[in-house]
Formats: C-alpha cells, sequence, structure tokens
C-alpha cells in the first residue's frame, strides 16, 4: 500500500514480476531437459526445491538465490552419493527444514514484516 | 509498596539504546502518563513491561512479582495488560466476541464473561454495536473496542498506547472521561499519549522519555516547566500548556 | 394484531427454517443407499469423504488460521497404521484407528511445537508442514519394512471386526457418522471458549497474547485435534481402497484435497467443508464422465473452474453468504 501512495502501479509491477518469473522457470524447464526426462508432473519436485533454496538463501535476496542453490544442489548430489534409494531428497528437506527452524530469514535475507 | 516498579530497564537494537537504564515506579489508584518525542523509546518500554521483549539488563517488579522469563498472556493473567499503538482488533469478530476474549483469558465461566463484556461494552459505549464485526467500526470506535477489551481481563494494572491518536477534539474529551474514570474502577494506568491537553489534564504524574532516558518525573504542571522538557520538545510550551 | 403477530413470528421463523433444512438433509442422508444406484452411492461415498477431510483441516486452517500444507502427514500416519497394524499384526482397525489417531496428534504436537516455538507464521508454517510430509513419504518409500514404494495391501477379510464391508451402503454409513459428528463438533467448537482462542488467534496473535490467551497451547490443542481426526480420515482411506502407498497417503494431493473445499466452501465455518465439497467432487465427478474422453479436458475446465471460484468468492461460499446477510464471517 506504500507503493501504491507514492504512485508505483502495484498491479503492474506484480504481473511483470510474475510473468517474469515464469519466464525464468520456464528458461530452466528447457535447460535441464537433457538430464530429465518429460513428463506433464516433472515440475512438482521443482516446485518445493524452488521454495527451500529462497528459503535457505533468504527471501528478497538474489545472492541468496544463488547461494542456496548451490547448497542445496551439492547437498542434493552429496546425498544422491551417499544415501539410498530416494534418501537424497531428505538431505534437502531437512536442510530446509533446520533452516526454517533457525534462521527463517536465510542466509542473506532481507527482514520481512509480519 | 509500588504496583509497578521498573527497575533500571535496558534494551539494545544492534547499536541503538532504545532504552536506557529506566527506572520508575507506578503506584496503585495513579494515572501516570508517559510522554517524549516519538522514537524516545515509550512503547520499547511497554514491550519490555508487558512481556513482549525481554529487557538486556534490569528487571520489572508487579504486584511484588519479578516478571521476568513470563509470557505476556502470564502476565496479564497476573493482571497487567496493555493495548497497542495501532489498533489490533479481531477483524472478523463481532465486537462482542472480541471483548468476551479478554474476559474469558482469566478464567471465568461463560456466563460471568457475558456479563463482564456487556459490561465493559456499556462503560466505553458501545454497547448498541455488540453485534458488528470489529472491521467495520470507525477508529474512534475501534480505540474503544480495544479499551473496552483490555478492561475485560479485569487489570490491576492498564498500560495504554496512544489511545487518542487520530480522533476528533469531541472524541478526545470522551476518552479523556473514560481515562478519567478508571482509577475509580480499581484499574491504575500507565499512558503513552501525544495530546498533551489529554495528558495534563487527566494524569496525576508525568513521566518524560528521551532517546530512552527518563529525564523528568512529577506532577504535570512541575514537568511542563522543566527546561529539559521544553528542550526534547524543541520548545513547544504552547503544546504543554 | 395480524402485524403483531408477524413480528413476532419473525424471529421463531428465522431459527425454523434451518432446523426443517437440516432435518430434511438429514433424513435424506441417511435414506439415500434405499434410493441411489451404486455409482451414486460411490460419488456420495467421496463427497462425504472429501467434506470430512476438509472439516479436519477447518478445525487448525480455519478457526485458528494455521494454514498446514501438509495434512498428508497426519493421513498418512492414520492409514498405515491402521494397514499395517491389521495386515502384519491382525490388530481390528477398529482400534488400529485409536493408534493412528493417537500417533498422529503426538506428530501434530511436535510438528506445532518446533514451529509455534520458533515463530514460524504464514506461509513459513505452511512450508515446514509440507517438508514433514514430503520427508515421511520419502522416508516410507525407502523403508522395505514398511512396504516401501510398493505399499501395503490389506488382506481382504470382510466383517463388521475387520472394518471391511462387502457393500458400500455400510462405508456410506460410516463416513456419514463420521462427518456429521466432526461438524456437531465444529458447531460446538464456534460456541466454545476454545473456539473463541482458536479465532482470536487466527485474527491477531499478539493481541491475543497480550489479552491472556495461552497462543501456544491453543494452536497445539488444534493442530493435535485436527492431526487425529485426519489420521481417521487415513483409516476410512485405506479400509474403504484396500490399499495404500507413500504417495497415496503422504503426496501433495491429500494436502491439497483437505484445503480446497474450504477454499470454496468458506474456512472457519462449519458447513464450509461441507458446501465445497458438494460442489466438488461431483462436480469433477461428472465431468470426468462426461469430458473424460477428450485427453484431460475434464482437468483443464476444472482447474479453470477453481480460479474463477476463488477470484469470485474469496471467502468461500459461505462466507459470502455470511456477508450479503450482513452478518459478520
Amino acid at each position: 500500500m506504500g507503493a501504491a501512495l507514492v504512485g508505483v502501479d502495484v498491479a503492474r509491477i506484480n504481473t511483470f514480476t510474475f510473468g517474469l518469473g515464469a519466464a525464468c522457470a520456464g528458461m530452466a524447464g528447457a535447460l535441464i531437459t537433457p538430464y530429465l526426462y518429460t513428463a506433464p508432473h516433472v515440475g512438482h519436485v521443482f516446485l518445493l526445491y524452488g521454495f527451500v533454496v529462497v528459503v535457505l538463501g533468504g527471501l528478497g535476496s538474489f545472492t541468496g538465490a544463488l547461494a542456496g542453490g548451490l547448497l542445496i544442489g551439492v547437498g542434493e548430489a552429496l546425498g544422491a552419493a551417499l544415501l539410498p534409494g530416494s534418501l537424497k531428497e531428505l538431505v534437502v528437506y531437512g536442510i530446509f527444514i533446520l533452516a526454517l527452524l533457525f534462521r527463517p530469514t536465510g542466509l542473506f535475507g532481507v527482514r520481512q514484516r509480519g | 509498596m509500588s504496583l509497578l516498579a521498573v527497575d533500571g530497564v535496558t534494551r539494545r537494537f544492534g547499536g541503538l539504546v532504545a532504552v536506557d537504564r529506566v527506572s520508575l515506579q507506578v503506584h496503585a489508584g495513579e494515572v501516570v502518563g508517559l510522554i517524549g518525542p516519538n522514537g524516545a523509546g515509550k512503547t520499547t518500554l511497554f514491550h519490555l513491561i508487558s512481556g513482549f521483549l525481554r529487557p538486556d539488563a534490569g528487571r520489572v517488579v508487579f504486584a511484588g512479582r519479578d516478571l521476568a522469563g513470563l509470557r505476556p498472556f502470564e502476565i496479564c493473567r497476573l493482571g497487567l495488560v496493555r493495548t497497542f499503538q495501532i489498533v489490533r482488533p479481531f477483524a472478523e469478530l463481532p465486537v462482542e466476541r472480541n471483548v468476551l476474549v479478554g474476559a474469558l483469558a482469566r478464567g471465568a465461566t461463560m456466563r460471568e464473561a457475558q456479563r463482564t463484556a456487556q459490561e465493559c461494552l456499556a462503560f466505553v459505549g458501545l454497547a448498541g454495536r455488540a453485534q458488528a464485526p470489529a472491521r467495520d467500526l470507525t477508529i474512534s470506535d475501534q480505540r474503544r473496542l480495544e479499551l473496552a477489551r483490555a478492561l475485560a481481563t479485569r487489570p490491576r494494572l492498564l498500560l495504554l498506547d496512544e489511545v487518542m491518536a487520530g480522533l476528533t477534539p469531541r472524541e478526545v474529551e470522551g476518552m479523556s472521561e473514560l481515562v478519567r474514570q478508571l482509577p475509580a474502577r480499581g484499574v491504575t494506568v500507565v499512558w503513552i499519549e501525544h495530546v498533551m491537553r489529554a495528558v495534563m489534564r487527566v494524569c496525576t504524574r508525568v513521566i518524560v522519555l528521551h532517546h530512552g532516558e527518563k529525564i523528568a518525573d512529577g506532577p504535570p504542571a512541575q514537568v511542563a516547566r522543566d527546561p529539559r522538557v521544553v528542550d526534547a520538545y524543541l520548545g513547544e510550551v504552547a503544546l504543554l500548556a | 394484531m395480524a402485524e403483531r403477530a408477524a413480528v413476532v413470528d419473525a424471529p421463531r421463523r428465522a431459527r425454523v427454517l434451518p432446523a426443517v433444512v437440516a432435518g430434511t438433509v438429514l433424513v435424506a442422508a441417511v435414506a439415500a443407499p434405499l434410493v441411489a444406484s451404486p455409482y451414486v452411492l460411490r460419488v456420495l461415498i467421496m463427497t462425504l469423504y472429501g467434506a470430512y477431510l476438509a472439516q479436519c483441516w477447518n478445525l487448525v486452517g480455519g478457526y485458528a488460521g494455521q494454514f498446514s500444507f501438509g495434512h498428508a502427514t497426519f493421513f498418512g500416519i492414520g492409514a498405515y497404521t491402521t494397514a499395517l497394524l491389521f495386515a502384519r499384526g491382525g490388530l481390528t482397525p477398529w482400534l488400529g484407528m485409536l493408534v493412528g489417531a493417537a500417533l498422529a496428534a503426538a506428530a501434530g504436537g511436535v510438528i506445532g511445537a518446533l514451529s509455534f516455538r520458533y515463530g514460524l507464521r504464514g506461509p513459513y508454517f505452511g512450508l515446514v508442514t509440507l517438508a514433514f510430509a514430503e520427508v515421511c513419504r520419502i522416508v516410507v518409500t525407502n523403508w522395505r519394512a514398511l512396504g516401501g514404494a510398493m505399499g501395503v495391501l490389506v488382506p481382504l477379510r470382510p466383517s463388521l471386526a475387520t472394518f471391511q464391508f462387502p457393500e458400500p451402503w455400510a462405508y456410506y454409513y460410516v463416513i456419514l457418522a463420521m462427518t456429521a459428528g466432526l461438524t456437531a463438533a465444529a458447531v460446538a467448537l464456534e460456541r466454545s471458549r476454545l473456539g473463541l482462542f482458536m479465532e482470536a488467534v487466527r485474527e491477531d496473535v499478539d493481541a491475543a497474547e497480550a489479552l491472556g490467551v495461552d497462543t501456544t497451547r491453543t494452536r497445539l490443542v488444534a493442530m493435535g485435534a485436527s492431526a487425529a481426526a485426519t489420521a481417521l480420515a487415513g483409516t476410512f482411506y485405506v479400509q474403504f481402497f484396500s490399499y495404500i502407498d507413500p504417495h497415496l497417503a503422504f503426496g501433495i494431493d491429500v494436502s491439497v484435497a483437505a484445503i480446497l473445499p474450504n477454499i470454496i466452501g468458506g474456512a472457519g465455518t462449519a458447513l464450509g467443508p461441507l458446501a465445497g465439497s458438494v460442489l466438488l467432487v461431483p462436480l469433477g465427478e461428472w465431468m470426468r464422465a462426461y469430458l473424460g474422453g477428450y485427453r484431460g479436458v475434464h482437468l483443464m475446465l476444472y482447474g479453470a473452474l477453481l480460479v474463477v471460484a476463488i477470484m469470485a468468492l474469496p471467502h468461500g461460499l459461505v462466507g459470502a453468504v455470511r456477508r450479503w446477510r450482513g452478518r459478520s464471517r
């Protein structure tokens, strides 16, 4: 509301940002296709991973997203190497839960109100 | 013995000292005004007394009981209740149920609580709007609701935080009258306020905070003339008249 | 004279009408298996099941305002506990479901305690609950002793003692009783002290705390009760389908299914989840039956309708009706 009061067209910015985010996700999907098979539900796991990365890195921080992404990617790969079956995902969710409990603002997060 | 004793309470946020070794006492039956320029640490002090923040140093003793480590709801059940600077009604609930929350929290039965709620609503003049959703109330009525809700907890000490902000002069008169009647109902009041007219007329004592420190503590007329207080408010003596 | 009678009658009519409607619905519900075809009966069972599951979520998500995105955790615990205790240990599901409910309540307590103690609210709380559900799913998938990815097949031995029935009408009455019972509990909750505290916590946690409400305990009780009730839904599912696997038990579909009727019907009201389920389940079923041939068009349409409904009715159907009548929420 503060933004609206100083003349920012909130609806337009929201729409544009959402579209930009969607475009980035689409690009990411296209880039990962050689490594992953293509089916309607493959996106599901990345939905959750996306949340994990962003929360870990800190909402509102690009550096954080990068750092979070690297951390999760390496964590999952290590998990795959050390743990049997699909337990590698546990590493990711484990990091996620710990991050939420102990540092919800993330590694580089900007403090959010409420 | 004092009802509330704040002893050397300090609170820092990073490098900023919001409350700096503040000590004060409040005795039963008083209406103590807490004034000071914006950012003086008044609301922070309320947070520290009511348990929403932990002091970095110092103690808060209420009715002989050290409040260290207690959660806000426990402090409320001991008889110390606070209101908020920006009204926080339970927006989707009807006015009566808002007040009922306060009435029930100290262990009353539903029947007793409903009576208490009705009585508090009548006191602040909201009895006619008991079923209206709280979000539909005007700001003046929402402040009355905030007061009624706090009173329903049957407190011994009430911390009022800027209950007059945004009110017209007529509404200020009405609210002043309500606050004035509180000690007769057994409620001691500590009152953060910027509307000086009301503070000077209703309060028995005024405490002034500036940059987190207490700089004055005494009867309203004396405090109004105190040069340090005048200085803190940048010479706005007229406001304090 | 006639005018006076009309004025006196009006409030009485306002009380009588809902009672008459409720009574009619109840009679119709009880009589349904006598007139309905097996297919319609199945749809009714799924509608009631959806309503029950949504009502479970409503307790903690609608009334207490704690948006859990991981109710599958409790559903799965209930389902797996019942299935395993029966398949491996021969314990009657009537007792197994109590064990499941207790375990789920404990899980709800742990998740709640961790979340509320660390001050997780809103989306963060939702994400933590979701994470726990996923953790459960992965753990069970990789745990051979619990059936692993293949799940658990419940041996078919229909009898009252084994909570398995050859005819659907028995399942119908069970789920009808469960749904009616939980809805009655919700109505009682609305009038109770605990219910008021839960709503206060939903509206403003800090204000509630300042007024003497033990907000942590209130939220934990809501979580525990909701979890226990959800576990019973898991039990019903297993008894009805005789099979459970990690995805069916802990998958995100279950968590979504618990939330959706509340969004459409109105969270925080006793009838909201019922209205939502009555709208969604038969509609989904009808669309699948008539449009299912066209490669998932029915799903696209369903999704589109959901979007429209959420945009048009932000407080759900019951919420919209209440506002239109001038009452709060």
